[in-house]
């Protein structure tokens, strides 16, 4: 606390003596050396500009991820379908959705992660059937789904549940506490593996199934 | 740098008033106008200290978030109606061999029009979201219909996967209103089948035209007699966000929405490129019931914000 920074007041009548002065003077110069706080600082008086850039935050962004991975995805050679996640290629699980992205020089504190994009499926592609004979509609042959986590360092700060809808629009945010240091982010996605009936897959497996584009991940990084 | 270093008087030499009024002089000197991060205790500032009044209407002078506002609606769901403003507002695919948006003209939610600027190194945060009253939901009886193959398999040959866009644009300079950075420009791109590439469409909301249900409690394809049946409530969300890296000021009137449709996804041969193709095929349309490609548009917001990127 530094405001108290008067040792004495020499008495009008004394003699003034050189250590009493230098005694003040040295309290109010180590104040002002380093000693100033917020008692001293008026409310409402640090400007933006006063603020050194990265004083409080670091923002990453990262635009333009879409599906590119070609060791899932589908080169069709058909005049209506996208190119996409393809079932000769994937059969489940959790895949990276494009090539993690590092950051670096972060403090202690706080993250704020916002990933977004926007994302079709396949929906109706299992071999069920209403005609005699077919194969009957069931959960596992016919719902398909997309799920989404976010890794930091390998860790998961965030999974979602399934989504259904064919297109669809995600929105994803997560707050979590971090060390400082660099950072790797890692988006993973996990679509329905291919379904089976007595052996047999229902599934097309050489159609598009999945993709996304116009991804983008935002890191707000709040120091301590 | 005001770290004050001048000496002391030395013991044992004359002083006079004039020396130790240089002393507070010299103090005087250093700090004014000089105190810095020297000066300064680490952890002394505050909340207090900070001049971060609350703003909004993109009203400048915020230490971290600059300026912030955003646009809604009031109130319960909308009636049904087709007049923009009052209730729900319809919009109907649009034919022709190019895309033709139309500005999402729903309401006050769907156009922030106030002015703000954004400096080199700030960022734009914009989120947005529209209620949709109205997506066609096929059922199994319908789907053989609909699709004359009669597998009930939604396949490409039949029928595409028909949706809408709805994306952000914002007014450059009076009455003049681009696409924001990152997304493409649907309206210009080359008419018929080819639309930009999916890579520049940072600030797209995709809306499905239909969905198809499946009832897994009666192990059954959604059987409803009906052709299509409207759903309603669906509330879809997206959000974009720009760092503005061009070395000078940026400064924009007002942001929109503009819906479009329908569109499919699609890749052209040989290519590993997908693109958004406009074409008015939905699913409706190849039979069973009358044609029905209009989207229904309830509430919109639109929030953005700007803030400092460091």
């Amino acid at each position: 606390m530094s405001k108290r920074w008067t040792v004495f007041d020499p008495g009008s009548k004394n003699i003034v003596d050189v250590d009493g002065f230098n005694d003040e003077y040295n309290t109010q110069k180590g104040a002002l050396n380093g000693g100033v706080d917020r008692n001293n600082l008026p409310g409402e008086y640090i400007t933006r500009a006063q603020i050194k850039q990265g004083a409080f935050h670091k923002t990453h962004l990262f635009t333009g991820l879409l599906l590119s991975d070609e060791s899932i995805k589908l080169n069709n050679g058909g005049n209506l379908q996208p190119d996409g996640l393809d079932y000769s290629l994937y059969n489940g699980g959790w895949r990276r959705a494009f090539d993690p992205v590092q950051v670096s020089g972060l403090r202690d504190g706080m993250n704020h992660i916002e990933f977004n994009c926007w994302q079709w499926q396949y929906r109706f592609t299992s071999g069920f059937s209403l005609e005699p004979g077919g194969v009957l509609a069931t959960q596992e042959n016919h719902d398909h789904w997309v799920k989404w986590r976010i890794l930091y360092n390998g860790m998961i700060v965030l999974e979602t549940g399934a989504m259904y809808t064919q297109y669809d629009n995600v929105t994803l945010s997560a707050d979590f506490p971090m060390m400082g240091g660099d950072a790797s982010i890692e988006v993973q996605f996990a679509f329905a593996p291919p379904a089976y009936n007595d052996g047999d897959p229902v599934d097309v497996v050489d159609s598009p199934m999945f993709t996304f584009a116009g991804g983008q991940i935002l890191l707000l990084s709040r120091f301590r | 740098m005001s770290r004050i270093v001048n000496d002391n008087p030395t013991a044992g030499t004359a002083v006079t008033s004039a020396d130790l009024n240089q002393k507070f002089s010299d103090i005087t000197t250093v700090t004014s106008g000089g105190v810095d991060h020297e000066n300064v205790r680490a952890e002394a500032i505050d909340t207090t200290n900070l001049d971060a009044p609350t703003t909004s209407g993109h009203i400048s002078g915020d230490t971290i978030i600059l300026s912030t506002a955003h646009s809604h609606e009031n109130g319960s769901r909308p009636a049904y109606g087709s007049v923009p403003g009052s209730g729900l507002t319809s919009y109907s695919a649009t034919t022709g061999p190019g895309p033709s948006p139309q500005y999402l003209a729903h309401g006050t939610g769907s156009e922030l029009n106030q002015a703000f600027s954004i400096d080199d190194g700030e960022m734009l945060r914009v989120h947005w979201q529209v209620w949709v009253d109205h997506i066609v939901r096929l059922g199994g009886a319908d789907m053989g219909t609909v699709h004359p193959a009669g597998s009930h398999t939604i396949g490409y040959a039949s029928a595409r996967h028909p949706c809408w866009l709805v994306w952000l644009q914002w007014e450059t300079s009076p009455g003049v209103w681009e696409e924001v950075p990152g997304q493409g420009d649907f309206t210009n791109s080359i008419g018929g089948e080819n639309g930009d590439n999916v890579s520049e469409t940072a600030a797209t909301m995709v809306i499905p035209h239909g969905t198809v249900m499946y009832a897994s409690r009666f192990n059954i394809i959604y059987t409803d007699d009906a052709a299509w049946v409207d759903e309603k409530n669906h509330m879809f969300r997206r959000s974009y966000n720009y760092i503005n890296n061009t070395g000078s000021t940026i400064t924009i009137l007002g942001l929109r929405l503009v819906v479009d449709g329908l569109y499919h996804l699609k890749s052209l041969v040989g290519s590993t490129t997908n693109y958004m193709v406009h074409e008015n095929i939905g699913w409706e349309t190849t039979g069973g019931g009358s044609a029905d490609n209009i989207i229904k548009l309830g509430t919109v917001h639109i929030a953005s914000m700007v803030m400092r990127k460091n």
